[in-house]
């Protein structure tokens, strides 16, 4: 989902929704961000959190799905992903590529990739918690895009996308300056069972891999968006 | 639980035959006096447990203490390795006594998952790239690329090996190759112990059924001794050679569960030496001398300051939870030892001057053979590390033992992509071709098998010539046959799997688990199913291929060569590896 996310950036320009906040937050302080995303024809709703640990390392809470990813930057275009199941302690990791983030690091980072933002028209600004909300629309008028971009933190306040009658909007509802969240998942997924990905074959005595658990999961992730790599 | 098992009972049962035959060589089939070990008795005992080797000593009470007596009790009582040992005297005995320390090095090299059809379509794969047309008009019956030839097709010698494990009909890597180096067929997923083991049960893995295996009897004998993967070396085809472990996935002290005394698969490389001479007291063994593959997570602290390769900000390379670098260890243990993490310090290597080597080219496993240029520190080819391996080990006059692994064969099938799993065959076929190169056919046994077979299938009535990785074409026909669904379909087909992908030029086998699982037909008419990221169809829906449980293929040159043929139960290499060096007895002696 966020490839067709960035994609759509691409090809489009964007609209800005900035909420107002009289709370101001120090950006230097931000580590995430938790994001209300409803997407496909019954608007289904997720929450996705992101935590950044290092500038290349950052954790996905993916709290719909029950799973927890964590991305690192390997730099010239790698970059590796480590898929952590939840409700069964369990992690597959997948080796750096150049393939789980096709339209670069940023992608994952910061939501938008640098190169991409330069082709959307800026139409205004606002604020946002003291911070600055950049708002941009797309040039093209298939899909529609509406994005408002705090800047400081490098985090999207809100992106509307409208195509062919579907409408896929993200929301930010909610600034993390608290550590413990990330601190407490990076202890979390530590203490699962991890697998490399390419020894799933060796590994029948795995029920959760064996009896397609796992395959399961694949499949809503398709079928509901997400982050696909 | 442990008394429940069926293994339990063979092993009883063995040891009994054993007490049998030592009591009166004999046994109730008539071929049972054969497969005692009445060499443990008398003089011959240093002859290992041969029980046709001449007259056996008297009572044994005088005979000198030997280490098969003391240390290979768990192996030579076995069921399985009295059963194989007597199958060979019953067909090979004139052979032996020549084979009989015939050899002065040994290379067996594995294919993990390379089945018979997996040879044939990689066989075919090379002569396309060799150029090997055909054209019904104007071809010759062996102008072909079926007609094509691996390096090991040429071998002279050739079987059958049945690969189960003691409890699985289809099995894994960790069982076989505790088959083929201990003699001692065991449960899927062990290795290092017999079958009596539990798997996931520290409390199991005891001296009562710890196993010796081939590298050690070789590093006892006094030769130099190698492993090498493609494969992390922590990984089970590899590990087995060097480690016992009651999970082929304690790689490193945080797969290790909380509570268990077993030490890791990585710690165990290093901790060999010392563990064999508390074993063998009198062993004069110097460890491993070549050490290449992957695998450098479960030699590394988790701690980014520590790192090789990964960005320190994107965390810590390595998996220890316990502080440990074992790299710095092993440089400690061997202050004149070459550590290589790349391909540039690979080509560095004097093989002239250096002793030990331990090569580790990836955080985990290394690349696929059609991925290898994507690197991003570079990493030697299989054949390349075999050639180096070889280089290095023969400056060992009194020989050498080297195992080297193909291991990205059976990740590829995993996979579901053929095209990947053909490639990694095709580069450890040019290993074989190198270790050939650099061997005397006169003193050095070449063994070539795999641990087990995949769900590869090869079918429809293919035309000759047909690419073996395209779309099925019936002969005179130029446009691919149509299934009874109206669609194409490819000659290479997998049982079961994740099924269908595209990804066109992708050399990443492994990206294909980014794909959905896909089930059946699907229609391929306007694919290209030669690329690289071509997956192949699949009829079970599951998240990985499976291995598959047919036997799979052995090929042999050099002395002991000749052993090798018919269908073999998977623990009988062990033999035939001892059989040409006389290991065991070459063990004995080095410890008296």
């Amino acid at each position: 989902m966020l490839k067709t996310f960035i994609s759509l950036l691409g090809m489009m320009s964007v609209i800005a929704t900035a909420n107002a906040d009289s709370d101001c937050v120090d950006p230097s302080t931000v580590v995430g961000g938790v994001f209300e995303i409803t997407s496909g024809s019954d608007q289904a709703v997720k929450s996705l959190t992101l935590l950044r640990q290092t500038p290349a390392r950052v954790v996905y809470l993916m709290t719909t799905e029950n799973m927890t990813r964590i991305y690192e930057n390997y730099g010239g275009g790698r970059v590796a992903v480590t898929e952590y199941f939840d409700l069964e302690s369990k992690g597959v990791e997948h080796e750096p590529s150049v393939d789980i983030a096709p339209n670069g690091w940023d992608t994952l980072y910061q939501l938008l990739p640098s190169a991409e933002a330069g082709r959307l028209q800026h139409v205004g600004e606002e604020q946002y918690r003291c911070l600055t909300v950049a708002r941009y629309e797309s040039h093209t008028s298939e899909p529609r895009l509406a994005l408002s971009y705090l800047d400081e933190v490098q985090l999207p306040l809100a992106l509307t996308s409208e195509t062919a009658g579907t409408t896929l909007t993200w929301k930010l509802t909610e600034l993390v300056t608290d550590t413990r969240i990330l601190d407490e998942t990076l202890t979390r997924v530590a203490s699962y069972k991890t697998f490399d990905f390419a020894d799933l074959g060796d590994h029948e005595d795995e029920v959760f891999f064996r009896n397609g658990e796992y395959l399961q999961y694949q499949r809503n992730v398709h079928a509901h968006g997400g982050h696909e790599h | 639980m442990l008394i429940q098992k069926p293994a339990s009972l063979l092993k009883v049962l063995a040891l009994a035959v054993v007490g049998a035959t030592l009591v009166a060589c004999e046994g109730d089939d008539g071929s049972a006096g054969t497969q005692g070990l009445p060499g443990v008795q008398g003089p011959q005992g240093d002859q290992g447990p041969i029980g046709d080797q001449g007259p056996a000593g008297a009572d044994g009470e005088d005979a000198p203490v030997t280490l098969s007596r003391l240390q290979l009790l768990n192996n030579v009582n076995n069921a399985f390795y009295v059963n194989d040992e007597g199958r060979m005297q019953a067909m090979s005995s004139e052979d032996l006594k020549e084979v009989r320390g015939s050899a002065k090095n040994v290379i067996l090299f594995v294919g993990d998952g390379m089945g018979v059809s997996t040879v044939t379509a990689a066989r075919i794969r090379a002569g396309e790239i060799k150029g090997m047309a055909w054209d019904d008009a104007l071809s010759s019956d062996f102008d072909g690329p079926e007609s094509n030839d691996l390096s090991f097709d040429r071998f002279p010698f050739a079987g059958l090996v049945k690969v189960y494990n003691t409890n699985s009909q289809v099995p894994d890597s960790a069982g076989t190759m505790n088959a083929m180096v201990t003699g001692v067929k065991t449960d899927i997923g062990t290795f290092g112990f017999d079958q009596t083991v539990v798997r996931g049960d520290c409390t199991t893995g005891t001296d009562a059924n710890v196993l010796r295996t081939s590298l050690e009897l070789a590093e006892i004998a006094g030769l130099s001794t190698g492993v090498v993967s493609t494969a992390r070396v922590t990984h089970a085809t590899p590990a087995a050679n060097y480690a016992k472990s009651v999970d082929r996935n304690y790689e490193d002290n945080s797969d290790v569960p909380v509570g268990c005394g077993e030490e890791d698969i990585a710690s165990q490389l290093l901790s060999l030496e010392a563990r064999v001479k508390t074993a063998v007291p009198g062993a004069r063994i110097d460890g491993i001398d070549v050490v290449m593959g992957g695998g450098r997570r479960h030699f590394l602290p988790n701690d980014a300051t520590e790192n090789v390769e990964k960005p320190t900000a994107a965390g810590a390379e390595g998996d220890r939870t316990d502080g440990r670098n074992l790299f710095d260890e092993w440089s400690a243990l061997y202050a004149d030892g070459v550590i290589a993490h790349d391909k540039a310090a690979f080509d560095a290597v004097d093989t002239e001057s250096t002793s030990k080597l331990m090569g580790i080219f990836n955080e985990s496993h290394m690349q696929y053979e059609l991925d290898r240029n994507n690197d991003i520190l570079g990493e030697p080819s299989l054949s390349e590390m075999t050639a180096k391996a070889i280089q290095i080990l023969d400056n060992n006059p009194r020989g050498f033992y080297l195992q080297v692994e193909s291991g990205r064969i059976d990740h590829a099938h995993h996979a579901g992509n053929a095209a990947g799993a053909l490639a990694d065959t095709i580069e450890m076929a040019k290993a074989v071709q190198a270790a050939v190169n650099l061997t005397s056919v006169e003193n050095t046994l070449i063994i070539v098998t795999a641990d087990h077979s995949h769900v590869l299938t090869i079918g429809g009535y293919v035309k000759r010539g047909n690419p073996i990785l395209g779309k099925a074409i019936y002969a005179g026909s130029d446009t691919p046959q149509a299934a009874s669904d109206g669609m194409p379909f490819t000659t290479l087909a997998y049982t079961n799997g994740r099924g269908f992908c595209d990804l066109g030029a992708e050399t990443d086998s492994d990206a294909g688990y980014g794909c959905p699982i896909t089930s059946g037909r699907v229609d391929i008419s306007s694919i290209d199913t030669t690329a690289a990221g071509y997956h192949q169809e699949a009829i079970i829906p599951l998240s990985s291929e499976t291995h598959s449980g047919e036997d799979v293929g052995i090929y042999a040159q050099g002395p002991g060569a000749s052993l090798v043929r018919g269908t073999n139960e998977q623990n009988a290499i062990f033999h035939f590896v001892d059989y040409a060096l006389d290991l065991i007895a070459k063990a004995d002696q080095a410890v008296q």
